[in-house]
């Protein structure tokens, strides 16, 4: 066989698991979007109380949100801390394992974790702080491997130039590699999102109930969510899939929406930082 | 492993060495001549334009080995020295012919009286040792050697004070007189270029600059 | 000290680990001068540029002891303002190394963060420090560009322009050139000399042609210790050590 023939057949085989990949995604959005028919803008405005879609759009916006606020803050630090701060060794290598481990965790565990300690130990009940807290967990590991690696793609030459210069070791850091590093972290922030936005096993028992009356007034309330909502329909309701592929196609548009925006992001960015080559 | 630099060195030392062996071939030939009363200015003549031809492709290579190398310390130190050196081997060739000339249109040492021809044979001999020993000091950049011009040029300097004084006690002028003249003249500036030469050899070796006259 | 020197270095010793990277090392600098060091790789010469900076402090596993004295301060000694210390004396990186900023935020970034000044004076510092370095005419109507769009040769008069911006003495400089095309290093170079005039420069180069054109004096430096120094004449002329006529006139290096 020649290796032009070799060649070709490996270009095809590699491309396969592409093309099954695009197929299940466009599969799955068919599918979905047969659900189509039961969305409409009163359907996505009114209140649950009257068969809309409202406090868990919304709901599930908060928790994704506040989550991110936590997470992408301790993140962030985090990863400044070890890759800038933190003496090379056994210490580090052990708490880059732990990070990766806590990425692996199942959502479940994670969940019930949250509910040990957030809910009942600190009291937070079943509640957005309760879903915030544990969500962040979740989002955590994916914000401070991002901002690692993209801290870590950033020319020490940057930081050199500011410490000889006159400029204090974090200040080296945060006028230069920070800001260089900027748009790798947002988009870390953004990808973590992604990831719980549609989190139903995490939020299970933390924070979501059947209905509220209303959008919570306060962190300490519990909320409802669109995974949440879809899980109960199903398996405490015993409804037909078809009938919440409605919620699910929101869900689904969030996610990929937020899966663009970090890709857009990471090409618009790539132009503007001309020492990454 | 060789520098780029030392064919070049080796290529100037060698023409450099030629021209010199040439040049004590020519001034030997002239003094003795002179001295012994034989003609041969002919072929003074066709060493001395030999001679001539030989100084401008040395300056070349010098020239191009700077241009080239950028040499510095003891490998600047040798160029500098082998120009001047160069230079003085041309003036070996030039006053040698200029006694072969003195010679055919003044005649010789005949005329004189013993006693002049007794200094103006010493003066001829040391001056050829001297032009033998620059060679010699040049070819092995012999300090020691060169240092030892000194004292011969000091010598030669003594004998044609002394020449010229005699000359000058002696009250009349005769064909003798003109040409012995001209002759210790051209024997002394040649010894003169011969202590340049070993000045160069010191500088060349050792970088410093001193006088050996 | 002696009136006109600018930096004293005293029985210098730098340890990188266990390796003794500067043994005990006495030097005088010239103020107003192109001082040059020189040697082979590895012998120790930017280790030695950057302890007059104290950028080796940046390095964990180095220890510096000994005593370097700038204008008379000892700026080993304790409770040494390093900040200030990097201000005054500046350094010029080997690969030029702008920041991924504008032009104009380059020059500015040294002056921001020692509060030297702040908008219309800043401006004037910024065009002071571009005519020093030789690049004003080249970008003034592009101050806002991004730093990464001048050539490697303008990309180094920058960084000299941004350490001139803070008003220093003495300006380090490790092998300015040797990222640099002949061209451009032609520029620097002529630049150093200018530069001389104003401030004390400090250039390391394992370019002997380059020490041997833009220097005043020069230090030769062999595996941690100076084999010979001087003024740069004597030194290329007629070494007095056989090391050193060995190494400049290409035998090792």
């Amino acid at each position: 066989m020649g290796s032009q023939t070799k060649e070709r057949i490996f270009f095809f085989a590699l491309g396969v698991p592409v093309v099954i990949c695009l197929l299940a995604f466009f599969w799955i959005a068919a599918t979905l979007f047969t659900g189509v028919g039961t969305l409409n803008m009163e359907f996505l405005t009114t209140s649950a109380l009257q068969g809309g879609a409202f406090e868990m759009i919304v709901g599930t916006i908060y928790l994704f949100l506040g989550a991110a606020a936590i997470a992408g803050p301790i993140g962030v630090f985090a990863a400044i801390y070890l890759v800038e701060y933190a003496p090379h060794g056994k210490i580090t290598r052990i708490i880059d394992q732990a990070i990766n481990n806590l990425a692996g965790v199942p959502s479940i565990i994670i969940g019930l974790f949250g509910y040990t300690l957030f809910s009942r130990q600190l009291g937070f009940g079943i509640s957005l702080m309760a879903g915030w807290l544990t969500l962040a967990l979740m989002i955590l590991p994916i914000v401070i491997r991002g901002s690692e690696e993209a801290i870590r793609i950033v020319p020490q030459s940057f930081k050199q130039a500011a410490l000889a210069l006159g400029a204090t070791k974090w200040k080296s850091i945060s006028l230069t590699t920070l800001i260089a590093a900027a748009p790798g972290i947002v988009t870390s922030v953004i990808l973590g999102i992604a990831r719980v936005a549609g989190e139903t096993a995490a939020i299970l028992f933390t924070s979501c109930v059947i209905i509220t009356r209303g959008l919570p007034s306060s962190p300490l309330e519990p909320v409802m969510a669109l995974s949440f909502n879809m899980y109960v329909q199903i398996v405490a309701r015993g409804a037909p899939p078809e009938s919440v592929f409605g919620m699910a196609l929101i869900l689904f548009f969030i996610v990929v929406i937020f899966s663009l925006v970090a890709i857009i992001l990471r090409v618009y960015y790539r132009k503007k930082q001309p020492w990454l080559h | 492993m060789k520098r780029l630099i030392d064919a070049g060195l080796e290529q100037l030392a060698s023409m450099l060495f030629r021209m010199g062996e040439l040049a004590q071939k020519t001034v030997s030939l002239s003094v003795m001549n002179y001295l012994e009363g034989t003609h041969g200015h002919t072929q003074v003549e066709e060493l001395s334009e030999t001679l001539s031809e030989m100084a401008d492709p040395i300056e070349g290579t010098a020239f191009e080995i700077i241009a080239r190398f950028q040499p510095v310390a003891s490998d600047l130190r040798i160029l500098k020295s082998y120009m001047k050196i160069c230079y003085d081997f041309r003036r070996y060739g030039r006053y040698a012919l200029d006694i072969s000339q003195i010679y055919e249109r003044a005649g010789g040492m005949d005329e004189c009286e013993l006693a002049f021809r007794k200094i103006l044979k010493e003066i001829g001999v040391e001056t050829l040792n001297m032009v033998d020993t620059s060679i010699q000091a040049l070819k092995n950049h012999d300090v020691e050697l060169a240092k030892t011009l000194s004292t011969m040029e000091k010598r030669v300097d003594d004998l044609y004070r002394s020449y010229l004084d005699k000359l000058i006690e002696t009250n009349t002028t005769t064909g003798c007189t003109i040409s012995s003249l001209l002759a210790v003249r051209y024997l002394e500036r040649i010894a003169d270029h011969a202590a340049y030469i070993g000045e160069s050899i010191v500088y060349l070796a050792t970088g410093e600059k001193t006088t050996l006259r | 000290m002696s009136y006109g020197d600018k930096v004293e270095i005293r029985n210098l010793n730098i340890w990188f680990g266990d390796k003794h990277v500067i043994n005990g090392l006495d030097l005088k600098i010239k103020a107003n001068s192109v001082t040059a060091i020189m040697g082979p790789s590895g012998c120790g010469k930017s280790t030695l540029l950057r302890a007059l900076n104290r950028m080796n402090d940046v390095i964990k596993s180095s220890r510096t002891t000994g005593d370097v004295f700038i204008g008379g301060k000892n700026i080993y000694e304790n409770g040494t303002n390093v900040y200030d210390l990097r201000r005054q004396v500046g350094m010029v990186f080997q690969k030029p190394n702008p920041l991924p900023k504008s032009i104009y935020e380059n020059i500015a970034f040294g002056p921001k963060i020692h509060k030297i000044a702040k908008g219309k004076a800043l401006d004037k510092i910024v065009e002071k420090s571009l005519r020093a370095a030789a690049l004003w005419d080249e970008v003034n109507d592009r101050l806002g560009d991004s730093a990464f769009d001048l050539s490697g040769g303008q990309q180094q008069r920058l960084c000299i322009a941004r350490a001139l911006a803070v008003d220093p003495e003495i300006i380090l400089m490790d092998e300015p050139c040797s990222a640099l095309d002949p061209a451009a290093t032609a520029k620097i170079e002529q630049l150093i000399r200018i530069l001389s005039t104003d401030y004390t420069v400090v250039i390391v180069t394992h370019n002997m042609q380059q020490a041997s054109r833009v220097s005043d004096h020069t230090v030769f430096l062999y595996l941690g210790d100076i084999i010979e120094q001087g003024d740069t004449k004597s030194i290329f002329e007629n070494p007095k050590h056989e090391l050193t006529e060995q190494y400049i006139t290409g035998e090792f290096g």
